[in-house]
């Protein structure tokens, strides 16, 4: 309040200016209208400043004020109106002058009624005291205060309206169970099966995928399963019997087919058999002694007769057998395509050996 | 009757404790499950919940990266079934495509591998190219084409690296004269500009057993080193790091402002 009606320094040299030049061709303007004041305030307000109130006469008409000039000007006019509160032009302004009357204000204004104390200092336990109207100094607990008011001290929250729950969104709820429908057949089934397969563009779209994917899958099946194979045949002809005089154990065939071609003597009867170079202890491959007559597995000791009996060792049964049949062209031929195991008696098998 | 059946049966299957731990929300019949399955589904997740029409109109995109995405696919499927037959040996390899053609059941394999991988550098021109006219390559899309710039890189090494495998003569002599090039690389070629500075001592450091084609060769000509060399290089170590950048590459889409279109 008293921030704004404080007049600028601008304002104030303005004034002054006009207060020097002709006071008489502006005296229509605003500032005019307030310089008017000035001559009755200095001369009113003599008591406040004595010694600088002389100096606004002496500054002549044509020269310009000295700063010192114009703030005993302006405080001469402060001062003036202080003792004019009448004077709207200008509101009162907090300066030494004005106290008083600022006290009063203060007072005042929680009191209204008690104006008595206009242009006394007031101590600051009076002011409370006016300030609290006769009622209880000092803090009052909730309890008190509704007791006194016979109002809740704090006052009750209005209840806040909850939103109601959502409904639930049909997804969520139990599939309800399907009436049966009169139409409801075989026919009925073949129909919407062959329509959910090809009944719309998106489903011939995943029929097609469907089938694409799964007749792919079945050639890739076959694609995992090669046609020519490197490795050694299955059958092959190791030679004319001839060649197997009795007692040999033919090695030669070892390295590439795995296979010991016997001529010798199983049961008191002589055969020429093609023994399986597999130890069945736990599938290494025996070597033949021939100093020793036997074979003997180099991973655990296992040791085998020269028809094949194990003797020794953790081998728990004799070596295999593989087929073995005289040929079109009279040559042996081995299939190892098929197995013969001695303790099953399959030995006795005539396709396990060939007579001599 | 049977069509109850089949319905209570889709019910049931629905409401199993199996489907239900594979398939967290029901079908995508309405907008929140929508957007949901986009978010939750794995193979989906790479992609906006929702995008502009015209940014999957064909006759703006091409669909050239769907397709060379696709054609990626098909390279790595048909590539790992000719695994199962092909041995990158000097005795083995050129013996093995033959079979692969002649002996094995659905030789089409190699065909399909062989046409898909032209086909794929072909689409990534074109998907390059389709990018480059929408102006989709523009911030904040930047980088995606950076990483795509590498793409096209490793597509064209996989090519390189896959045309040795045959071992014919066509593919001896097109990785000799195709290496020869970085024999002239600056510096680390040795018969490159500045190869002769890197000497200490008097001895060249950049011979032809030091430098980048030997490097990339593994020998000073191609042999069974180079045929293993490129093997891993087109099986293993080039497509890790497509599948890498691939996934950066779709990740970024969706980031940097969803599939081409104006922002």
């Amino acid at each position: 309040m008293a921030d704004q009606n404080r007049p600028s320094v601008a304002e104030i040299l303005a004034k002054c200016r006009q207060d020097d030049g002709g006071a008489a061709a502006a005296s229509s303007s605003p500032p005019a209208a307030a310089d008017s004041a000035p001559p009755k305030k200095a001369a009113a307000g003599n008591g406040d400043g004595p010694a600088k109130k002389p100096s606004t006469p002496q500054v002549k008409p044509g020269e310009r004020p000295s700063i010192a000039d114009m703030m005993a000007m302006a405080r001469g006019e402060k001062s003036a109106e202080a003792e004019t509160p009448a004077d709207k032009t200008e509101a009162a302004k907090p300066v030494t002058a004005g106290k008083a009357s600022a006290t009063a204000a203060s007072t005042k204004k929680p009191e209204p009624a008690k104006a008595t104390t206009k242009n006394e200092r007031l101590d600051t336990a009076s002011i409370l005291a006016a300030a609290r109207g006769g009622a209880k100094p000092g803090p009052v607990s909730k309890a008190e205060y509704t007791k006194q008011t016979g109002k809740p001290a704090v006052p009750e929250k209005p209840a806040k309206p909850l939103p109601p729950m959502p409904a639930k969104p049909a997804y969520a709820k139990p599939p309800a169970p399907r009436p049966r429908a009169e139409g409801e057949s075989r026919r009925f089934f073949l129909v919407s099966m062959l329509g959910a397969l090809v009944g719309s563009a998106l489903a011939i779209g995943f029929t097609s995928l469907a089938a694409v994917g799964g007749l792919w899958s079945l050639a890739v099946a076959r694609f995992m399963f090669p046609n020519v194979l490197t490795e050694p045949p299955s059958r092959f002809k190791v030679g004319f019997p001839g060649d197997f005089p009795f007692g040999m154990v033919e090695e030669k065939f070892k390295a590439q087919f795995g296979v010991w071609v016997v001529n010798y003597e199983y049961n008191g009867e002589r055969q020429i058999f093609a023994l399986s170079t597999v130890c069945t202890h736990l599938g290494c491959t025996p070597n033949w002694l021939d100093a020793e007559q036997k074979y003997k597995c180099p991973c655990h000791g296992s040791g085998f007769y020269k028809d094949g009996i194990n003797f020794e060792g953790p081998a728990p049964r004799p070596l295999e057998r593989y087929a073995i049949r005289i040929g079109d062209d009279g040559q042996l031929e081995v299939d190892k395509s098929r197995k013969f195991q001695e303790e099953m008696g399959q030995w006795a098998d005539p396709a396990s050996f060939v007579t001599v | 009757m049977a069509s109850a059946e089949k319905q209570s049966l889709g019910d049931t299957i629905r409401n199993s404790q199996i489907w239900k731990s594979v398939f967290r929300h029901p079908a995508p019949v309405d907008r929140r499950n929508r957007i949901v399955v986009m978010l939750t589904n794995f193979f989906l997740h790479l992609h906006p919940v929702s995008m502009k029409k015209q940014g999957i109109a064909l006759s703006f995109t091409w669909c050239m990266g769907g397709v060379t995405f696709f054609l990626f696919l098909v390279e790595t499927v048909t590539g790992v079934l000719l695994m199962f037959y092909y041995r990158p040996t000097l005795e083995w390899a050129y013996n093995d495509i033959l079979s692969l053609r002649d002996t094995t059941s659905l030789g089409i394999l190699r065909e399909i591998h062989r046409w898909g991988a032209h086909a794929m550098v072909i689409t990534v021109w074109l998907h390059m190219y389709r990018v480059f006219l929408t102006g989709s390559y523009k911030p904040p899309r930047e980088f995606n084409w950076v990483i795509g710039v590498f793409l096209l890189l490793f597509t064209l090494l996989l090519s390189f690296t896959g045309y040795l495998l045959p071992w014919d003569q066509l593919a001896i002599w097109a990785i000799t004269v195709g290496s020869n090039m970085a024999r002239a690389t600056p510096f680390l070629g040795h018969e490159g500009p500045g190869a002769q500075l890197l000497t200490i001592g008097g001895i060249d450091m950049i011979t032809n057993a030091s430098d980048a084609r030997f490097g990339l060769l593994g020998a000073r000509f191609v042999g069974e080193e180079t045929l293993n060399r490129f093997y891993v290089l087109h099986c293993i170590a080039i497509p890790l790091a497509v599948a890498f950048l691939l996934a950066i590459h779709f990740w970024r889409v969706r980031k940097d402002g969803g599939i081409s279109g104006p922002l």
